[in-house]
């Protein structure tokens, strides 16, 4: 259930939007044609999948592999997911409003965050080692026209 | 022979001191990279990618290749020495590997798959030097009609080697063919999918999805998973490494057979590296008279599939170089970098880049003898960057995707796709979807889309036109049974079945 329906709500949506443009026809297809075949085939496959699944919970055979860690919920790892994220959104954010610089400083201290043995200490080493690295290798060996601090 | 006059041009146009340097430097970062595991060919590429539009496209292309075949060499230490695979093409050396180290014949093992992967590596030059010339010829014979049927059987032959299964395999390429349409459709110039955002008419940045999709996705769930945590391998000096004669002899057929299987998978659109080694493992296992050695440190279970994943990675380049249809999702990046610098992979190629085509191949020749060079002699190198922690890796590996995928682009928004993509693949990993058929599917798909438009405008909307080419017929008839087999045998269970109990990861 939990690939087969999402992925059945993306095959929809692309069938439903593909409506939105120009389908023409078989012989002159408009923008709309393939993305509306795609979707329709999309749907189809998700349904595959959602009897599969169905039919591997009710078998519980050999085919129903496990997932890779059972006792993790997700609700228990909102740290290794959550934080690396929001590391590469705050990069994102910092890099042309205040440069690379605080950019990379930013982003490697909340990345390290997500693991739980980091100290405080060690990941802020880590952080302004890797920016004077980057802006070394990029900005002043490859010349990528970044500013390190904008001000 | 005109083979030697390509030899020639290859050697001419790779001996000089700026390729030299930077085929040295790609094998050496992808070897580097490749020791360390969760960090693979992929995101080694995505990051060094920046580096290449400072050098001329034949350059960048010979040092993007050598990270590519660099990071097979050293993926096969982390799987020996720690039990995790470097890279997922190695992944299937950890069975026999692992159990070596246990038996202190760690040294031995990476002497053995070090030969096996420059063995590996020249078959697949062989096949380079005289099938892709070939190649190219039938291909420019090839209509739109032969092209999208080619593309369907690569699509379908990469979804059926799906781990999961060939449905979820199928599923995950029409995701990426669907992600492939967001942009401005060539034929009509309208905007598709990009719900007023500008930044969306130029498509989705393919390297911020193999970023996402791979390297922050892969970073997320070794932190969640933790099974990056209390590994340090044991030291491995130089004189450890001479294996006895015993070894020597029980590996020259595996390593042939290994290289041949790995030279005609990699050729095959659809097929990389990693299934090679997965194949190469399972054919040993079945013609060996002894299998129920496999599994507990026996050579030929690490040195047929490290020359075969080697010899996949350098022949996967004639499909993508020949044909513009990459074997998997690097060659896909690959095949994307090309393209970047102006140079449209195809039949053409070889004819039109003489230079690039076969110095490419000379530099695999140059770069695999680095490899051999450098590999055994700073062996105590790379088991010491073994031990430097994945803690303090991974937000050093994240950033640097960042900064890479940025310079690529010079848009922010491509920073932002990272994540989306980076969450995006981790939950599919834990619903047992596979990003490595999305991404092919994705680069394939305004090819596939093209192509299938301009068979029908010739054939006034006749479909017919698919089954009456007889290259086109062929080609869907061998998806059909493609399909049909992996039905029947699923990739998952031949995985399963070359696995022991004790899974690699």
């Amino acid at each position: 259930m939990k690939a087969g329906l999402p992925l059945f709500a993306f095959g929809a949506a692309v069938f439903a939007a593909s409506w939105s443009y120009e389908i023409g026809e078989l012989r002159r297809m408009g923008p709309g044609y393939f993305p509306m075949l795609l979707g329709a085939v999309l749907c189809i496959f998700a349904l595959l999948i959602v009897l599969q699944d169905a039919r591997d919970r009710l078998t519980g055979g050999r085919r129903a592999e496990r997932p890779e860690n059972p006792a993790v919920r997700l609700g228990d790892v909102w740290r290794p997911v959550v934080l690396p994220l929001a590391a590469v959104v705050l990069f994102a954010a910092l890099l042309e409003t205040a440069g690379l610089f605080p950019a990379v400083v930013a982003s490697v201290a909340v990345a390290g965050f997500a693991e739980r043995s980091n100290k405080l200490v060690t990941v802020l080493v880590i952080a302004v080692a890797t920016a004077i690295f980057v802006s070394a290798v990029f900005v002043y060996a490859l010349g990528i026209p970044l500013r390190l601090f904008v001000l | 022979m005109v083979v030697f006059d390509h030899i020639a041009i290859g050697f001419a146009a790779v001996f000089t001191a700026h390729k030299l340097l930077y085929c040295f430097f790609g094998v050496f970062m992808g070897m580097l990279m490749g020791v360390l595991p969760g960090i693979g060919a992929m995101a080694t590429i995505s990051m060094l990618l920046p580096v290449t539009f400072y050098v001329a496209p034949d350059v960048g292309l010979i040092m993007l290749a050598g990270i590519y075949y660099g990071a097979q060499y050293g993926g096969s230490i982390a799987s020996i020495l720690l039990n995790l695979p470097g890279t997922p093409s190695s992944a299937v050396i950890c069975l026999d590997g692992y159990p070596m180290t246990r038996q202190g014949r760690a040294g031995p093992a990476i002497f053995l798959t070090t030969i096996a992967s420059f063995i590996g590596s020249m078959f697949a030059v062989l096949l380079l030097l005289t099938i892709a010339p070939l190649a190219a010829r039938i291909a420019l014979t090839f209509g739109a009609a032969d092209y999208f049927s080619l593309m369907i059987l690569g699509l379908i032959a990469a979804a059926s080697l799906a781990q999961h299964g060939v449905v979820r395999g199928l599923a995950m390429v029409a995701v990426g063919l669907a992600l492939g349409m967001v942009g401005t459709d060539v034929a009509t110039g309208t905007y598709r999918f990009t719900f007023g955002v500008l930044d969306l008419a130029d498509g989705l940045s393919i390297i911020a999805m193999a970023m996402g999709l791979f390297g922050v996705a892969e970073i997320i769930s070794n932190l969640v998973s933790g099974t990056h945590r209390h590994r340090t391998p044991d030291r491995v000096r130089l004189r450890d490494l001479v294996p006895t004669s015993e070894d020597m002899r029980q590996s020259g057929g595996p390593v042939v057979r290994g290289g041949i299987a790995g030279a005609f998978l990699g050729i095959l659109p659809g097929t990389g590296a990693s299934i090679a080694s997965f194949v190469a493992y399972g054919l040993e296992k079945r013609i060996s008279k002894r299998p129920d050695r496999f599994g507990k440190g026996h050579v030929p279970g690490i040195v047929a599939p490290e020359s075969a994943n080697n010899a996949a990675a350098q022949a996967a380049f004639i499909p993508t170089l020949t044909l513009g249809i990459p074997g998997d999702a690097v060659m896909a990046l690959m095949m994307s970098a090309l393209i970047i610098h102006g140079i449209q992979p195809g039949p053409a190629v070889i004819d039109s880049h003489p230079d690039l085509f076969w110095g490419l191949v000379a530099s695999f020749v140059i770069g695999n003898v680095l490899l051999l060079v450098m590999n055994l002699p700073l062996i105590g190198i790379w088991v010491r960057i073994l031990t430097i922690p994945y803690r303090l890796l991974y937000p050093v590996i994240l950033v640097l995707i960042c900064v890479g995928v940025y310079a690529v682009g010079s848009n922010v928004y491509h920073v932002l796709q990272v994540c989306l993509f980076g969450l995006l693949g981790y939950l599919m990993m834990r619903v047992r979807l596979e990003p490595a058929p999305l991404l092919l599917g994705f680069v394939l798909g305004p090819l596939l889309e093209d192509n299938f438009r301009r068979a029908l405008i010739l054939s006034r909307g006749d479909l017919a036109v698919f089954v009456e080419r007889p290259i086109s017929l062929s080609l869907l008839l061998a998806s059909i049974a493609v399909i049909a087999i992996s039905l029947r045998r699923p990739a998952a269970a031949l995985r399963a079945a070359s696995r022991s109990e004790e899974s690699p990861r």
